[in-house]
């Protein structure tokens, strides 16, 4: 009798519980309209410089606009995921992180709002601003947004290693054909590092936007401005078994080991392990190395290929929806969010990357800075096409075959370029 | 006082019955309806009829999918039957420590997928993994689990196999909780040897625990999505994209709704036959004491 | 009446069997554990040494501190909450749409009852893909995108639940229900006052299942939340895959502290729930 009372109170109190649940998450989660406008900013960064945002966001809305600006971050795997399921349901975000090849979509089909008017109103010296990555965001005589950093491929080595080898320093000079050999005598002259087999070289070809570079740098190409696949042309093949060969020589480690397969960049255990002398990686990962690894290393620039010495150069950008219904104010949040002493602080000092204006480019370390003239002097912009996306994608899942040896290079790359012909043709006609 | 009575049980159905018409019944219209159209987000979308579903038929995506997941089914239903059973009843016979055991196979299932999937992701390791470690012991050399198309789907079976035991253990455990001890003592009477007990009681005893597991994880290992989605990304190429995984890349990276919305569609035909199939065969095998 | 087994373990096993038998379930059982056990050791290590080959059980020094980063990185404790909450609200309304239905199904007669159970059972297999987008259309003109309702108001409706009820209430002998129905007792006063008490166990098993269901799920709240805060633990987790690049260690406690509490809260629940489980009734 007792316990049935008290499942019936329980329940009774339950049922209130909830309707006041239900009540007061109604009202909380809505935004509640005050006079001010609310400007949402979505970005996808990782932990660390997201805090570095917030605080950003925190100091303008402190600064009393007449708007307040919200937050918004989904990790960098499903930010596209999110993103288009935005636009399906009208619910974009104002002002948002923008990247070259991945969001082509966004830009071509007219989403964006051209921001000209707006920078003439303003006095914002659009010089200072990296060029290449500006040319990013034309499009048919209009400028669609701002960068905030700019990144590209840089060598690094393990000073260690090539002391240990009895080598020379890789210099600004060296091709392709000098990091291989590099590597072969690092390989046959270190035994070990604490018991652990030794590598030449810690990872692979990149399968996303930096493979353009790779291609072209052996003479082939992704998507050239003609709208020309070129994944399947010889000079792409040698790009891509040039790489294959370094693992299947015993010159780079397994595929899980090299980073293949995972999404955030990779996972370069060898090198961050001190157990391989060299890897192809970005800017953005200098400040991690310098506070993990325990050896000595440097960069310089990609090597060259055969036909020439062109990684590719990306970048992030803000951009304004063109539904926007604040677009002054979200302009205004864009030009401080891209101004000098805003890419100082959140790109340039927290070493996240190399800010988008060059007159920030001081404030960052010298190797970074360094890392940054670089990318400058040997990186071109690589051709981003609608579709880009999908055929990363695609590209990302023959690469784990081909690495893993069950397809060659050939019949991979001819299947990226099969489904990257129609989706260019999908997309573009013709 | 008749009128009041037929009314009542439709009563009782009104909270369920709003919030299915709302949000389960009406979208699965529309995701039907999406069929016939082709979009992609970022233009309206447009009626394209029998479009989508030519290109199922065309496209060798779906079918390669329908091989994996057929793969993966196989391979996961009947060892987390078999696995429940054997747990279930070594556990019921343990005097101590039963809770322990318990435990123990109940934690995997409470543990998220995409949390275990780091665990996961460092244990496979070709070279730095502890699984590999482990067999070292037995001599056997360095498998390549994640990167390897055999590999990756064994390790997304196991994945999937580990998390799931647990539910049907406790099944089987209540299942055997129901079997009368007078049958067990009447064949210990007899001489019955264990082995004997085993196979002519209990399993007989357990069969509609046994559909119970069967009907439950056919249908969840035919929509597997998040341990694959955390463990490989449908990698390497598309070794294990089952059909769930496609259907989300298919929305979400290829950006065509219409289509996703057609795999979707037939996916569901699909686990309804399956499921029925599994249904009607109940009378010939399962026995209900 | 016949005696029902709990625990057949005096029935006629020979010591030798009982001897391999444990064996075996604590080598499988150590198999099981194998996963869990290695996140939390992995957990205390350094980047170093959790690389490091042959692999390290037991690193030295304990670097609690990890758990001290994992927080000061993520709002990992709001993530939990927010969780919890929201499951908390949903498997309330699933226990009130659950077992009023399931008592319907069960204990009342009523024209389409067939055939409404199958059409309700029937949503149990519809794959969350269908239904996604167009929701989430949906759930936007309510104007929940982003909030808590938003997440709870598609999983109110749960079509194992229903089933798990009605068998559970078929259960219950129909001589209980006619003697009360001839005493004048209403439909309402039947359910609330009769089954629903009889029914905790039941209860209790969905209460588990919901609350596990959502707090491992993924897909939905991914695409309905925004806002940093309002996040659910495993769409948190999420960010920490672009952390397992350089801080893996990190990442192994950030999944230790969205594991290692429901664990533990669940294993210390699992008595109430077992009965439930027993007592659902296996027949068809």
């Amino acid at each position: 009798m007792a316990e049935r009372k008290q499942i019936q109170m329980f329940l009774v109190t339950c049922l209130v519980l909830l309707t006041l649940a239900g009540g007061t998450l109604f009202g909380g989660g809505s935004a509640e309209s005050d006079e001010e406008p609310t400007i949402r900013f979505a970005v996808a960064m990782d932990p660390a410089r997201l805090k570095l945002y917030e605080a950003a966001v925190e100091e303008f809305n402190a600064s009393d606009r007449g708007f307040t600006v919200v937050l918004e971050n989904t990790p960098w795997s499903e930010y596209w995921q999110k993103l288009q399921t935005q636009t399906a349901s009208g619910t974009m975000p104002d002002v948002w992180n923008y990247v070259p090849g991945f969001g082509q979509e966004w830009l071509e089909n007219g989403l964006l709002l051209p921001i000209d008017q707006y920078v003439e109103a303003s006095d914002m010296d659009l010089a200072d601003f990296i060029p290449g990555m500006l040319d990013f965001m034309r499009y048919e005589g209009n400028l669609y947004g701002l960068p905030y950093d700019m990144s590209g491929h840089i060598l690094f080595f393990n000073k260690e290693l090539f002391d240990q080898a009895g080598l020379d320093y890789p210099t600004e000079e060296w091709t392709f054909a000098d990091v291989r050999a590099a590597a072969e005598t690092i390989v046959s002259e270190v035994e070990s590092v604490e018991g652990e087999r030794v590598y030449g070289f810690g990872n692979y070809m990149n399968s996303s936007w930096s493979s353009a570079g790779y291609y072209k740098s052996f003479g082939g190409d992704f998507v050239t401005p003609d709208l020309e696949v070129e994944i399947d042309s010889q000079g792409s093949i040698d790009a891509l078994q040039y790489f294959v060969d370094l693992r299947n020589d015993g010159l780079a480690p397994p595929p899980t080991e090299a980073g293949i397969g995972d999404t955030a960049g990779g996972q370069f255990i060898t090198w961050l392990t001190g157990r391989s002398a060299m890897i192809l990686d970005g800017p953005w990962a200098i400040p991690t190395y310098v506070d993990t690894v325990e050896f000595d290393f440097d960069v310089v620039p990609v090597p060259a290929g055969p036909a020439q010495r062109a990684p590719s150069l990306l970048g992030g950008t803000f951009v304004i929806d063109k539904d926007t219904d604040y677009p002054q104010e979200a302009f205004e949040f864009l030009a401080f969010i891209t101004s000098e002493s805003q890419l100082e602080t959140i790109v340039a000092e927290s070493g996240a990357g190399i800010p988008g204006r060059q007159s920030a480019f001081d404030k960052m370390t010298p190797l970074m800075e360094k890392a940054a003239n670089y990318i400058m002097q040997t990186n071109q912009a690589f051709y981003p096409v609608r579709g880009s996306f999908a055929i990363f994608d695609k590209q990302n899942s023959e690469f784990e075959l081909i690495f893993n040896g069950e397809k060659s290079v050939e019949e991979g790359l001819t299947a990226v370029a099969a489904f990257a012909r129609n989706v260019v043709r999908e997309n573009y006609g013709e | 006082m008749a009128a009041r009575t037929r009314l009542t049980p439709y009563v009782f159905l009104i909270p369920s019955a709003i919030f299915f018409l709302a949000f389960t019944f009406w979208p699965i219209l529309q995701g039907l309806a999406l069929t016939t159209f082709e979009w992609n987000l970022f233009k309206s979308p447009e009626f394209v009829g029998f479009k989508n579903w030519n290109a199922l038929i065309e496209r060798g995506d779906f079918g390669h999918s329908l091989w994996v997941t057929g793969k993966i089914v196989l391979l996961a239903v009947p060892s987390i039957v078999v696995l429940g059973i054997a747990v279930a009843v070594m556990v019921d016979r343990v005097g101590r420590g039963k809770i322990f055991y318990r435990s123990v196979f109940f934690a995997p299932v409470i543990a998220s997928p995409v949390a275990m999937s780091f665990v996961m992701r460092a244990m496979f390791r070709e070279e730095s993994g502890v699984i590999n470690f482990f067999l070292g012991f037995f001599s056997i050399p360095n498998v390549e689990w994640l990167a390897s198309s055999t590999g990756a789907v064994s390790a997304v079976v196991m994945f999937f196999v580990w998390q799931a035991t647990g539910n049907s253990m406790l099944i089987f455990l209540a299942g055997l909780q129901g079997i009368p001890t007078a049958l067990y003592e009447s064949a210990n009477i007899d001489g019955a040897r264990p082995s004997q007990t085993f196979f002519r009681i209990t399993l007989p005893m357990l069969s509609p625990a046994t559909f119970f597991v069967l009907i439950i994880q056919t249908v969840n290992s035919l929509q597997i999505f998040a341990h694959i989605y955390t463990l490989t990304r449908g990698g390497p190429g598309y070794a294990t994209t089952a059909m769930v995984p496609l259907i989300h890349q298919t929305a979400f990276v290829q950006y065509n709704m219409g289509l996703a919305a057609t795999y979707s569609v037939v996916l569901f035909v699909l686990i309804l036959i399956v499921t029925l199939l599994q249904w009607h065969n109940q009378r010939r095998w399962v026995f209900y004491g | 009446m016949a005696r029902y087994s709990a625990g057949t373990n005096s029935i006629g096993l020979p010591k030798r069997y009982r001897l391999i038998m444990y064996v075996v379930l604590t080598a499988v059982a150590a198999l099981y554990a194998g996963p869990i056990l290695w996140m939390v050791v992995s957990s205390l290590k350094n980047l170093r040494q959790f690389f490091a080959y042959p692999p390290i059980f037991f690193p030295r020094p304990l670097r609690l501190e990890n758990y001290a980063e994992v927080f000061d990185l993520f709002p990992l404790g709001r993530y939990i909450v927010n969780t919890v909450l929201v499951a908390g609200v949903i498997t309330v309304a699933q226990l009130f749409s659950t077992s009023t239905a399931g008592f319907a199904f069960a204990a009342l007669e009523f024209k389409g009852k067939k055939v409404i159970f199958l059409v309700f059972l029937a949503g149990m297999m519809v794959p969350f893909t269908v239904v996604l987008i167009p929701l989430f259309s949906l759930i936007r003109q309510f104007g929940l995108v982003d909030t808590y309702l938003g997440l709870i108001v598609p999983f109110v409706f749960s079509p194992y639940g229903i089933f798990l009820m009605r068998q559970f209430f078929l259960g219950i002998p129909k001589d209980l229900y006619d003697s009360a129905h001839v005493d004048g007792c209403t439909d309402y006063r039947i359910y609330w006052s009769i089954y629903l008490p009889l029914s905790g166990p039941a209860l209790a098993t969905l209460t588990i299942q919901a609350f596990v269901f959502f707090y491992n799920g993924l897909l939905w709240p991914l695409i309905v939340i925004n806002t940093e805060l309002k996040k659910t633990v495993s769409v948190g987790l999420l960010s920490l895959i672009a952390r397992d690049v350089t801080s893996p260690h990190l990442v192994m406690a950030g999944a230790a502290v969205s594991v290692i509490p429901m664990v533990i809260v669940f294993v210390s629940l699992q008595k109430y729930f077992i009965k439930g489980i027993v007592m659902t009734g296996l027949k068809g």
